[in-house]
């Protein structure tokens, strides 16, 4: 798909959620609790002498669709797919060692998919259960699995940048969580309990090591942190990650509370959250890398899984396949014009927050213009191409580079600037019938243009636009969001 | 299905489904998270671990407290316990040594002003329940249902009733149907146990629910329930369609599923409130919970499925000894 097409996507993805203007894009983050077109399954172990029971149902009353299952082994990050048809209401169940032949341990995604055309699909309507067994059906425990929604109208294809990668970005998928949150855990080693914990890394598949920080807070808000680093999938135990989860070590060495747990003191507890730090293979970094976890508790023959809580919202996460390098996007925007965040729009104007990420509210869209970019930021291969959806159709707009970033923003027209220093015009652009425009028929390339862009530099960049239609606040014009670049080499 | 419906009806059967997503959630930190189970009898074999935590770990946090309101099921009052919880704390309880009184039900939790008592928001309450058994094994996990904080940005009591009202205004809604993506076919050595809260009626009404129960092969049958206040019943109590003999001989089903072990029957089920009725009231669509509880006897061990929410039920609420306060506009 090339860059054009992909800036058609954004707009058809734009204007869905115009269209959807009751808020309903305003939570864009992946959850546990709905149906939805891609399910993550965080734990599927189909060696000999384990069982995993899994269930994906189709809860659509009218109709059929078909669910693909990636089974991924969590040593090789290596991919099993099997493809299943679900008529409307149907219901599949598996032991999933008999499902997919090659065996292992690791996780699994199920997303939905067109049967005429076998693209992946915004269907959102699956369900779904996966219960770990032993060898002689033993039941251990369940998880639900992470639900993530198309971020797209139903019915259309999800995969808007052609990767063959299912991007949990905005923009196809909801994004995943950016911290989560473990209610609990239990002293290890008291009367032999002991945790694990499952670990899936998003940005990358098996060629990238993600280290992620673990914020471990004991039973009186004392805190503790570290760190740990993985490639594709792992189930580890909790004390490999840190000594501090030892009950002797947070009985006798830490400030607890002598009166916890309520019932059994001798036994400590506490709780922690998990933040990706970093991801990296032998070319590609990604900050605050997207993950996924799931706690599981053992003793005896038992074992429970404690599910986390979300907090917050990562886009740099993607179910990869193997071999795969994700298209990380090129920048970052800021200095939005949503409801509650950074300087208020200059007359009330703030967006309505149904396109997230986007500037003030403007005459024509209560959105609000939105600024992204595709492409390669290097100074030897630029391929950045910087595009705007949610202006006043058929007018003009001027994307401009400049080297400060001004967030929370100024007042500026009927937007916020969030861009200044150094200006640098790159060009006027008229806006389609849609309201979106970008910088593909520009001359040059970017850092060509703007003449002052080195390796490592960060710039910003917005664009600037004429509203006489409706102008919120009189000024007739108004800006998108800022969006921040740093340039390769 | 096919990619070429892209129209204006596919959007908007999008939109409501998406608009669904207000409701309440697992995973998503609320100002009142509702545990579907606890059980702090003592001597029954069974243990409850409760935990509760502020996620919030900003140092500027304001102090907190939490009400612990334990709802007995069988006689629907309840007992509650204020427990303080600073920024970053967490409180991990046996809910025998905690409920002040031995009862089995459903337990919410609610943050609180410590200065008025005043319910107010504060989405960062997190939490989980562990069940084990009399000797302390693990059985199963059960996540609780979180609801965020609306009311006026701190109070949450707008109408001043003392009630938790789930109804969008003062905190968000349950879900108006739920889905149960599997259950198993019942055996001797397969029992699973659905768990019901009725949220709109209170001691007073019977509440049912209506079942639709879909085999593996898309034959769907319907049951109907009646309970009260809380219940924790046999899935071969609401229906015999559940029964795996059931299944096998007597319906359409698939004969090659569960894949890898067809002996084993699967299917999965809708849930929607019927109506919940007193002698003098009657309340149609009444809001509720439930999950899924499976047990086989002959190794001693359980988990639990948690269920799917679709739409949004509004006259939900939960208050102090089961009371509620029924649908809005009814009081």
């Amino acid at each position: 798909m090339n860059y054009r097409n992909e800036v058609r996507f954004l707009g058809a993805v734009w204007l869905a959620s115009l269209l959807l203007s009751s808020g309903a894009l305003a939570e864009l983050q992946g959850r546990r609790s709905e149906a939805a077109s891609l399910l993550v399954m965080p734990e599927v172990d189909s060696r000999p002498g384990a069982l995993t029971l899994l269930t994906v149902t189709n809860t659509h009353a009218t109709e059929g669709i078909n669910a693909v299952f990636v089974y991924v082994d969590g040593e090789t990050c290596g991919e099993t797919v099997v493809t299943e048809h679900l008529t409307a209401q149907d219901t599949f169940t598996c032991i999933a060692g008999a499902h997919h032949a090659s065996g292992g341990h690791g996780y699994a995604y199920v997303y939905a998919q067109d049967p005429p055309t076998d693209e992946p699909v915004a269907f959102d309507w699956l369900t779904g259960t996966c219960t770990a067994i032993n060898g002689v059906f033993t039941l251990k425990f369940s998880v639900e699995p992470f639900a993530f929604q198309a971020a797209v109208p139903e019915g259309t294809p999800t995969d808007l940048d052609d990767d063959d990668v299912r991007d949990l970005n905005g923009l196809e998928y909801r994004t995943a969580p950016d911290r989560l949150l473990f209610p609990r855990f239990l002293g290890q080693n008291f009367d032999s309990l002991s945790s694990s914990l499952i670990l899936i890394n998003l940005p990358g598949a098996v060629d990238f090591d993600a280290t992620v920080e673990l914020w471990i807070f004991n039973d009186d808000s004392e805190q503790f942190v570290e760190g740990h680093q993985f490639r594709c999938w792992v189930r580890t135990p909790l004390l490999s990650l840190s000594g501090v989860f030892d009950n002797s070590y947070l009985s006798n060495s830490t400030f607890h509370d002598p009166g916890e747990i309520v019932g059994l003191p001798q036994w400590e507890a506490g709780w922690f959250y998990l933040d990706g730090k970093y991801a990296e293979s032998a070319d590609q970094f990604v900050y605050d890398p997207a993950i996924l976890a799931t706690l599981v508790d053992s003793e005896g023959s038992g074992e429970s899984a404690v599910l986390p809580f979300f907090s917050g919202s990562q886009p740099n996460g993607g179910l990869i396949h193997e071999g795969t390098m994700l298209k990380l996007p090129p920048g970052k925007g800021y200095c939005f014009g949503d409801p509650g965040s950074g300087t208020p729009c200059p007359c009330g104007n703030d967006n309505d927050g149904t396109l997230l990420g986007s500037g003030c509210a403007n005459g024509v869209y209560s959105t609000g213009a939105r600024l992204s970019g595709v492409g390669v930021a290097s100074v030897t291969s630029d391929s950045l191409m910087l595009a705007a959806v949610g202006m006043e159709p058929s007018n003009s707009g001027l994307y401009f580079q400049a080297d400060n970033d001004l967030s929370p923003g100024l007042t500026w027209g009927d937007g916020l600037r969030c861009a200044g220093g150094a200006l640098k015009r790159l060009g006027v652009r008229f806006s389609d019938a849609s309201g979106a425009s970008d910088t593909s028929g520009l001359p040059l390339p970017i850092s060509v243009k703007a003449g002052n862009v080195s390796a490592g530099d960060t710039k910003y960049y917005q664009c600037w636009y004429r509203n006489p239609a409706g102008s919120p606040c009189s000024h007739e014009f108004n800006a998108s969001n800022g969006y921040g670049v740093t340039w390769a080499p | 299905m096919s990619v070429s419906i892209r129209s204006v009806f596919s959007w908007m059967v999008g939109l409501a489904l998406l608009a669904s997503t207000a409701s309440a959630q697992r995973g998503d930190p609320g100002s009142l998270l509702l545990f579907p189970e606890f059980d702090s009898r003592v001597g029954l074999g069974s243990l409850c671990l409760i935990t509760v935590t502020n996620s919030e770990t900003d140092a500027g946090g304001a102090s907190l407290e939490t009400v612990w309101e334990y709802v007995n099921g069988p006689t629907c009052t309840s007992d509650p316990v204020v427990e303080p919880l600073n920024v970053a704390d967490t409180i991990t309880v046996f809910a025998g040594a905690h409920a002040p009184s031995p009862a089995w039900g459903y337990l919410f939790v609610y943050a609180i002003d410590p200065d008025d008592g005043q319910a107010i928001v504060h989405d960062h309450l997190i939490g989980t329940a562990t069940i084990l058994d009399g000797v302390g094994a693990l059985e199963y996990t059960v996540e609780p249902l979180s609801f965020s904080g609306i009311g006026d940005g701190i109070h949450t009591d707008l109408d001043g009733d003392g009630a938790r009202d789930l109804d969008g205004l003062e905190y968000s809604q349950v879900a108006e149907r739920i889905s149960v993506p599997r259950f198993l076919g019942q055996t001797t050595d397969l029992q699973s146990y659905l768990v019901m809260i009725d949220l709109s009626g209170g001691p007073g009404f019977d509440t049912v629910l209506g079942y639709l129960v879909h085999n593996d092969n898309e034959e769907v049958f319907s049951a109907e329930y009646a309970f009260s206040c809380w219940n924790k019943v046999p899935l071969s109590s609401i229906s015999g369609i559940f029964d795996n003999d059931f299944l096998s001989n007597w319906t359409n089903h698939d004969p090659n599923e569960v894949l890898g072990a067809p002996t084993i029957e699967s299917g999965w089920i809708e849930v929607d409130g019927l109506w919940s009725a007193s002698t003098t009231q009657t309340i149609p669509g009444p809001a509720f919970a439930c999950y899924l509880v499976d047990y086989r006897p002959t190794t001693d061990t359980m988990t639990s499925v948690h269920p799917i929410g679709h739409g949004k039920q509004d006259n939900g609420a939960l208050l102090p000894n089961g009371e509620v306060d029924g649908p809005r506009g009814s009081r």
